[in-house]
C-alpha cells in the first residue's frame, strides 16, 4: 500500500481513530523526520537563552542537530551543527558564548556568522585551492521570532510565523505578555528520555486534562484534592494543530511563597494586560509539533524525536524577567519539585509513555488496535464568543487530539507546504478594564 | 492548599574537598559513617521511605543539580554550584518537600513507584572531614562526607536503570539510634541527558 494511503487509513480524525503504528512504524517515523520537522516551524530558543553576541545553543530541529547563534546585530542564525568536511558536530558544548567554533577532527573552523574561517594546512594539503567561502555551514531556511520565542524552519516555502502559530497567539499572549517585562528562561534544561513516540507527549499537552485526575491522582490530588474537583476551563483546538486545555480560575498549582504572594500581587497588572479570560488561568498547551509548556508551572518544554519509539523531554523553567530574584528562586525550587525526570507529577507519565512505547515495540496485535480518540467529538464550536479556535466549553475532551493529528496528517501527505484556510477574521477584543472590573468579585489568584 | 515553604534556614551545603592528602578519621568514625550508609541503603532498598526520610533533620535541604555539557572556559569550577540557585535543578528538596514525596509513595496511587521498583544502593568511596567553619573552627558533631553510589533499578517486567553518582553529605551527630542524621545532601547524578523515563528513587 502506499505510503499516504496507508497514513489516511491509521489517521481517522473526524472519526476519532488513530492506528498506533504512527507510533512506532520506522517508515512512517522517517517521513515524518522529512515531511513534518523538516517543514514545520519549530521552536529554538527564547531570547533570554541567547541574551549576547555570541552566545550560542545547541538544539535539535527534529533529528537533526542544530547551533542557534546570537549575531552582533542581536538576529538569531540557526546553522547545521555539522562540520562541512565530513559531518562532525563543531561544537558539543550544550549552550555558552564563542567566537568561533572549531570542528575537533581536523580543524575546520567558523565564526559565528557560519563562515568557514580557517581551514588547517590549507597551503600544503589543498594547494590554496579550496574556495572556503562555498564551505559555510548549512543555515535553515526561516528564522523568526514572536515576542522573543525564536523559531525556524528548513523549509523555504514555509508561511509567515505568525500564520503558522495562528489562533495560537491569544494563548502565547497569556504567558509571555503578562507582565511589561515579559519572561526570562532560568539557566539550565533538565533533560532526560523516554522509551515512546514524541507524539503521545506532544498530545497529551495539547489537550489531555483527562489524564490528570488518574495519573497524577498521588500528586496534584493528593496534596491539593481541590485543585482537579470540578475543573472549570476549556479545550481549545486550532486548525494549525495547536491545543491548549485550560483551567480557570487559577494561577499557579502551588500556592508556595513568595511565589504565590508574587502571583497575588500581579493580578491587577495581568488582568490589565490580558483581560479575565486569559489572566488567571493555568493549563497544558502544545504549539505543533512538539513544543508545549504549562503556564501555571513555569514550565516550557521541547519533545525531541530519537527514533520512533525515543524521545527526550528538554525542560525549562520560566519566570517573570521583573520579578524579584526570591520569586525566580521560588519558581525553581517549585518547577523542580513538580516538574522535570523527578518531578512529582511527571514521573508518572513517564511510567505511561515508557510502557506504551514497549507495548508498542514487541506487539503485533497491540500495533492494529486502533486506540479512542472520540472525547468531545460534536460538542465543540467554531464560533465561541470568548476563545479563537474549535473550543469545548469543557475541561475533558479531545478536540485538540484531532486537530493536532488532522495535521499531521496534512505535512505527512502533502507534496506542497500544507498552508490552510486564510485564518478567520480577528474577533473583536473585550475591553479588558471594563470586564475586569465587573468580574473582579470571582477572581482569585489560586484556589483555595 | 499546599504551601512550599520559604528558603530561608537552608542548611549549609557540603563542600567539595579533596581527601586526598587529609589525615584519615579515626577508624570507629570512619566505621560508623559507613554503617549509618548501609543502613539507610537498606532502608530504601526495603521500600521503608517513611524512616528514611526520618533520617533527614527538620532543616534538611535535599537537592540534584543537572550536570552541564560547556565549553572549557566557561565550565563551572563545581558541578555543584546551582548560580545562587537559579540554576534548574532534578531536585530541590527541603524537608517538607520531601516529606511530600513520602505522601506520595504512600498514597497507593503513584503508579510510577507503584508496584515499586526494586532497587539496589550500592555506596563506597565514603571520604569524611570533621566540619569546620571558614576560619577553621571545628564544628562539634557535624561531618563533611562525600561517597560514591551505584543504583540498580529493576521495574516491572523488563526495565533495568543503573546511575552512577556522588553524594556530598553534611551529617550531624545524632543521640538516636541511628548515629547519624542528614543535614544536607546534594546528590551529583553523572549523566547531562537523564537516560531514564524518571528519577522515582531516592538517591
Amino acid at each position: 500500500m502506499d505510503i499516504n494511503d496507508r497514513l489516511q487509513e491509521l489517521v481517522d480524525w473526524e472519526h476519532g481513530l488513530i492506528g498506533p503504528e504512527i507510533f512506532i512504524d520506522d517508515a512512517i517515523y522517517r517521513r515524518e523526520l522529512e515531511a513534518l520537522f523538516g517543514r514545520a516551524w519549530l521552536f529554538i530558543a527564547h531570547d533570554s537563552m541567547l541574551a549576547a553576541p555570541g552566545d550560542f545553543l545547541n538544539t535539535y530541529m527534529g533529528g537533526d542537530p542544530v547551533l542557534a547563534i546570537r549575531q552582533k546585530d542581536m538576529s538569531v542564525r540557526v546553522f547545521l551543527n555539522a562540520c562541512r568536511h565530513r559531518g562532525m558536530k563543531i561544537c558539543r558544548a550544550e549552550d555558552g558564548n564563542a567566537r568561533t567554533f572549531m570542528c575537533t577532527y581536523h580543524g575546520w573552523t567558523y565564526n559565528t556568522a557560519g563562515e568557514l574561517i580557517n581551514v588547517p594546512n590549507l597551503d600544503t594539503a589543498y594547494f590554496n585551492e579550496l574556495d572556503q567561502k562555498r564551505w559555510g555551514l548549512v543555515e535553515v531556511a526561516q528564522v523568526a521570532q514572536y515576542k522573543g520565542l525564536w523559531f525556524a524552519t528548513f523549509d523555504p516555502t514555509a508561511p509567515p510565523l505568525e500564520e503558522f502559530l495562528g489562533d495560537m497567539l491569544y494563548y502565547i499572549d497569556a504567558w509571555v505578555d503578562r507582565t511589561p517585562g515579559g519572561i526570562e528562561v532560568l539557566p539550565g534544561v533538565v533533560k532526560w528520555t523516554i522509551h515512546g513516540n514524541w507524539k503521545l507527549g506532544a498530545e497529551q499537552f495539547g489537550g489531555d486534562g483527562y489524564h490528570a485526575v488518574i495519573t497524577h491522582a498521588s500528586s496534584l490530588g493528593t496534596f491539593d484534592p481541590s485543585f482537579l474537583r470540578d475543573i472549570k476551563g476549556i479545550e481549545f483546538a486550532s486548525r494549525q494543530g495547536h491545543g491548549y486545555s485550560m483551567i480557570f480560575d487559577r494561577m499557579t498549582r502551588f500556592a508556595d511563597d513568595p511565589l504565590g504572594r508574587y502571583n497575588q500581587e500581579q493580578v491587577p497588572e495581568r488582568l490589565e494586560r490580558l483581560g479575565p479570560d486569559r489572566a488567571n488561568t493555568v493549563g497544558n498547551f502544545t504549539v505543533f509539533p512538539n513544543l508545549s509548556g504549562l503556564p501555571g508551572s513555569a514550565n516550557l518544554r521541547m519533545w525531541h524525536p530519537k527514533g520512533p519509539n525515543e524521545f527526550e523531554i528538554w525542560s525549562w523553567t520560566i519566570v517573570d524577567k521583573d520579578a524579584p530574584e526570591e520569586v525566580k528562586r521560588a519558581q525553581r525550587t517549585s518547577a523542580a519539585f513538580t516538574e522535570g525526570a523527578a518531578g512529582v507529577v511527571e514521573t508518572d507519565d513517564g511510567e505511561n509513555w515508557d510502557l506504551i512505547g514497549q507495548m508498542l515495540e514487541r506487539g503485533v496485535q497491540t500495533r492494529k488496535m486502533a486506540w479512542n480518540y472520540q472525547m468531545g467529538h460534536g460538542h465543540e464550536t467554531d464560533h465561541d464568543p470568548v476563545y479563537p479556535g474549535r473550543v469545548l466549553r469543557n475541561y475533558f475532551g479531545e478536540g485538540p487530539q484531532r486537530a493536532f493529528y488532522r495535521r499531521w496528517l496534512e505535512f505527512m501527505t502533502s507534496d506542497e507546504w500544507p498552508r490552510t484556510a486564510p485564518a478567520e477574521p480577528e474577533r473583536v477584543e473585550h475591553e479588558a478594564g471594563e470586564l475586569a472590573l465587573s468580574r473582579k468579585g470571582a477572581l482569585r489568584a489560586d484556589a483555595s | 492548599m499546599l504551601t512550599l515553604p520559604e528558603q530561608s534556614g537552608r542548611a549549609r551545603s557540603a563542600p567539595k574537598f579533596r581527601s586526598l592528602g587529609l589525615p584519615p578519621v579515626a577508624p570507629e568514625l570512619q566505621r560508623a559513617v559507613e554503617h549509618f550508609y548501609h543502613g539507610e541503603a537498606e532502608l530504601l532498598d526495603d521500600w521503608e521511605w517513611r524512616a528514611w526520610v526520618e533520617l533527614f533533620t527538620a532543616d534538611a535541604h535535599y537537592r540534584m543539580p543537572i550536570r552541564r555539557n560547556r565549553l572549557r572556559r566557561q565550565r563551572k569550577t563545581d558541578e555543584a554550584d546551582d548560580l545562587g540557585g537559579l540554576e534548574v535543578a532534578h531536585v530541590d528538596d527541603d524537608r517538607t518537600s520531601l516529606d511530600m514525596r513520602i505522601q506520595q509513595l504512600e498514597s497507593g496511587m503513584h503508579w510510577a513507584e507503584d508496584p515499586p521498583s526494586r532497587s539496589r544502593h550500592l555506596v563506597t568511596n565514603v571520604r569524611v572531614k570533621a566540619a569546620a567553619l571558614d576560619d577553621g573552627t571545628p564544628v562539634e558533631g557535624e561531618y563533611h562526607v562525600r561517597s560514591n553510589f551505584l543504583v540498580y533499578r529493576n521495574r516491572l517486567e523488563a526495565e533495568v536503570d543503573v546511575w552512577a553518582g556522588e553524594r556530598r553529605d553534611v551529617l550531624r551527630a545524632d543521640d538516636g539510634a541511628t548515629g547519624f542524621r542528614i543535614a544536607d545532601r546534594i546528590v551529583l547524578l553523572d549523566q547531562n541527558l537523564v537516560l531514564s523515563k524518571n528519577l522515582s528513587v531516592f538517591f
